[in-house]
């Protein structure tokens, strides 16, 4: 039998599920909204639904934070710790352009540039991308919360600044962010297959040993010195 | 056109504003030829759903996420909607095109009805802080702008004569059991005089107690709309603004300016965007009425032609190239530019209140303290951010009352309704206790603004909004 190593355990794959359902049912209730491409009875219907995924959301992972503390806490930990190898995988984006365009004529023209570079620096389990996006996902759902819950509870307490300032923080890190999970985030999962699927597939969350070793070496190492501790 | 809050400051975005056209004409209205649509919601709107939990009528209507609405047949005209929509969404008709021509019009005798709140507001359009006085500067900006001065304080003391006066015959009737009542008002400076007042109380059997003051049109249309039945107890005094228009034509015109009526155009520059409907009410033409009767004129006129909001005169000055701020402030008063503390404090919560509790105690007592004394100060019935004060006021009564009722005082229950809330939140209970009969109040002011004229839908869009903290509170700051 194949061997394999849990990536995603089920807590954090339903959350990642739900935030994923919530997060794009609300950007695009709210872009219909905010650029008006629908009639007002239309909005104000797209408007309800919007409360009812940010609800459901919240509920979420207000319940993930309080029922798995210990997940929350590995999480934050992994995407906070930021080692050379870290830094280093800046320096050529973990030789994604490399992947995508060293067989290429463009490379030619690119290969002198230092994103363009190939090799990865060991990672752990996640890549310094992902991070990112980690910490960016964390940030604008605190952000999004926050605001979007303020303005529809308080707004009166808020003063008139104040509300221009949640709006459009609201609005504007909602669209940025959406744009670069869905054109940054989903192409390079897609592109790690193995990834995709430990996170999607009906069953465990696990990815194979030989995929572990070779993206993410220093937590492949990690988990097995643990398992070999026990 | 579009007036820029406080020459852009903050993020808040810029009051719009549209001239009055016949579509306001034409929409509904509660009394026949008055305007209507003083206030409309515009395309900029992003349904944030501000506006609703202002509105003291449920006229704005929408959903969170949708352009809100106004139902014109439930809207008083206050603006509070306006001044509280932090995306500039809502825009004010706006006379000011028309005052401009007028001030270039040679034929034209413009005449300026300035109200209290826009000096303590004004100076906030020239980067000053919020409460910069402005008076004698102002009255100099408005004289080079080319206006003549008619102070609307002046006027909210002759109101507060009229008004205190009913009070005192309401009291007089019902309280105290007179069929007659005779006192003096004197001692108004700069020129002192007494003058004796006879009441025939027979006319107040319809006129009940406790007394509502009547100044706020926003409030009058509110009483006309939802509370008919209370209109009895609302005074039958005109506002100062509907005082000064009717004044300015006539006594102003004949006696102190000596230019013909017909020539005179009266601008109310208010804090407020109920006045400019209040100006257009079908039954203001008294001033034009009275003349016609002494075959002094014959082309029919309003008492007052246009009304401009602070920002409006604002937008004014800036156009005339005028800053208010540059004028000196010890310009003596002249002629309608005279007035008292008590025509001043109209424009916050519990003023009226407190200048007819002076009006009233001065008569009643027969004294007259020094103007700096306690006696006067009424301070406790000031609204500030409570929605709601009362007071009790004990007034002793001079020697021939006393003889007369064989009382040594009385003590009057007053209560300022400030801002009528959410709803009608802060007056419901007010004036269903009224009209049941068992209202303990003699006298109650009511001011449709959250802290009175001072924060009235024509002011300076204040970036902050501190009236807004209400709603979210359950306690009272
Ligand atoms: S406050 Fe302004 S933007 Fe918000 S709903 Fe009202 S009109 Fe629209
Ligand atoms: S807040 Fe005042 S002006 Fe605005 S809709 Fe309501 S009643 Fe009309
Ligand atoms: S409180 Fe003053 S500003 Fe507000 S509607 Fe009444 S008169 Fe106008």
């Amino acid at each position: 039998m194949k061997e394999v190593v849990l990536r995603h355990p089920l807590s954090s794959r339903i959350v990642h599920f739900v935030n994923m359902i919530c997060w794009y049912g609300l950007f695009l209730s709210g872009i219909l909204v905010y650029f008006k491409m629908v009639d007002n009875y239309e909005r104000a219907f797209l408007m309800k639904l919007h409360i009812l995924f940010a609800a459901i959301l919240t509920l979420v992972i207000v319940s993930y934070i309080v029922v798995t503390p210990d997940r929350v806490f590995l999480f934050m930990q992994e995407v906070l710790n930021w080692d050379k190898d870290t830094i280093a995988w800046w320096k050529n984006f973990g030789g994604y352009p490399y992947k995508f365009l060293g067989k290429t004529k463009i490379y030619k023209y690119i290969e002198k540039f230092w994103f363009a570079k190939p090799g990865c620096p060991p990672q752990t389990k996640y890549n310094a991308g992902q991070k990112l996006l980690g910490l960016t996902v964390i940030f604008s759902l605190a952000i999004l919360g926050f605001t979007g819950w303020f303005l529809y509870f308080f707004r009166e307490a808020l003063g008139k600044n104040g509300v221009l300032l949640f709006f459009n923080l609201h609005v504007w890190i909602a669209i940025i962010v959406t744009l670069f999970v869905t054109f940054v985030h989903i192409p390079l999962v897609l592109v790690n297959w193995p990834d995709f699927v430990s996170m999607f597939r009906l069953g465990s969350g696990t990815v194979p040993v030989e995929w572990a070793k070779e993206h993410n070496p220093k937590w492949f190492e990690r988990e097995v010195a643990e398992l070999k501790e026990d | 056109m579009s007036l820029c809050i406080k020459g852009g400051e903050g993020l808040v975005e810029k009051i719009r504003t549209f001239p009055p056209s016949p579509v306001n004409e034409k929409l509904k209205t509660y009394r026949k030829g008055e305007l209507a649509g003083i206030v409309r919601v515009s395309d900029r709107c992003v349904g944030c759903d501000t506006c609703r939990t202002q509105c003291p009528t449920g006229a704005m209507m929408g959903e969170i996420g949708t352009r809100h609405k106004i139902d014109y047949d439930r809207c008083i005209n206050c603006g509070q909607c306006l001044i509280n929509c932090p995306f500039g969404a809502i825009e004010q008709m706006s006379f000011l095109d028309e005052v401009m021509k007028k001030l270039e019009d040679k034929n034209s005798f413009v005449v300026a009805i300035v109200a209290p709140a826009v000096r303590v507001a004004l100076a906030e359009e020239f980067g000053k802080p919020p409460g910069t006085l402005t008076v004698s500067r102002l009255h100099l900006a408005l004289k080079k702008a080319g206006f003549h001065i008619f102070e609307n304080n002046f006027a909210a003391d002759q109101t507060i004569m009229e008004e205190g006066t009913e009070l005192i015959g309401r009291i007089a009737y019902w309280e105290l059991g007179l069929k007659e009542i005779e006192f003096e008002i004197k001692d108004i400076r700069p020129i002192s005089w007494v003058k004796k007042v006879k009441l025939d109380l027979k006319e107040f059997e319809n006129k009940p107690l406790p007394q509502f003051t009547s100044c706020c049109p926003a409030w009058v249309r509110y009483a006309e709309v939802y509370y008919p039945e209370i209109l009895p107890h609302l005074s039958s005094c005109k506002s100062p603004q509907q005082m000064a228009g009717p004044t300015a034509k006539t006594y102003g015109a004949l006696k102190v300016w000596k230019v013909n009526p017909e020539r005179i155009y009266t601008v109310g520059i208010m804090p407020c965007t109920a006045k400019i409907y209040e100006a257009s009410r079908p039954e203001f033409d008294s001033a034009w009425r009275w003349l016609k009767e002494k075959g002094l004129v014959t082309t029919k006129f309003k008492d007052v032609d246009a009304v401009l909001t602070t920002r409006d005169l604002a937008e004014l000055f800036r156009r005339k190239g005028i800053n208010p701020i540059e004028f000196s402030e010890n310009e003596k008063p002249e002629n309608f530019e005279w007035y008292s503390g008590g025509g001043t404090i109209f424009g916050t919560s519990g003023g009226v209140m407190e200048a007819a509790l002076r009006f009233a105690w001065s008569v009643l007592s027969g004294q007259e303290p020094p103007a700096l004394s306690e006696k006067w100060n009424f301070v406790k019935v000031r609204g500030y951010t409570h929605p709601r004060v009362e007071a009790k006021i004990t007034i002793p009564l001079k020697s021939e009352l006393k003889k007369e009722i064989g009382l040594d005082e009385v003590t009057l229950n007053v209560c300022v309704v400030n801002g009528i809330g959410y709803r009608g939140l802060h007056i419901k209970d007010v004036l269903e206790e009224v009209l049941a009969g068992t209202s303990k109040y003699h006298f109650i002011e009511v001011m449709t603004c959250p802290g009175g004229c001072l924060n009235g839908g024509g002011q300076p869009v204040e970036p902050m909004g501190t009236s807004w903290i209400d709603p979210v509170l359950p306690l009272p700051l």
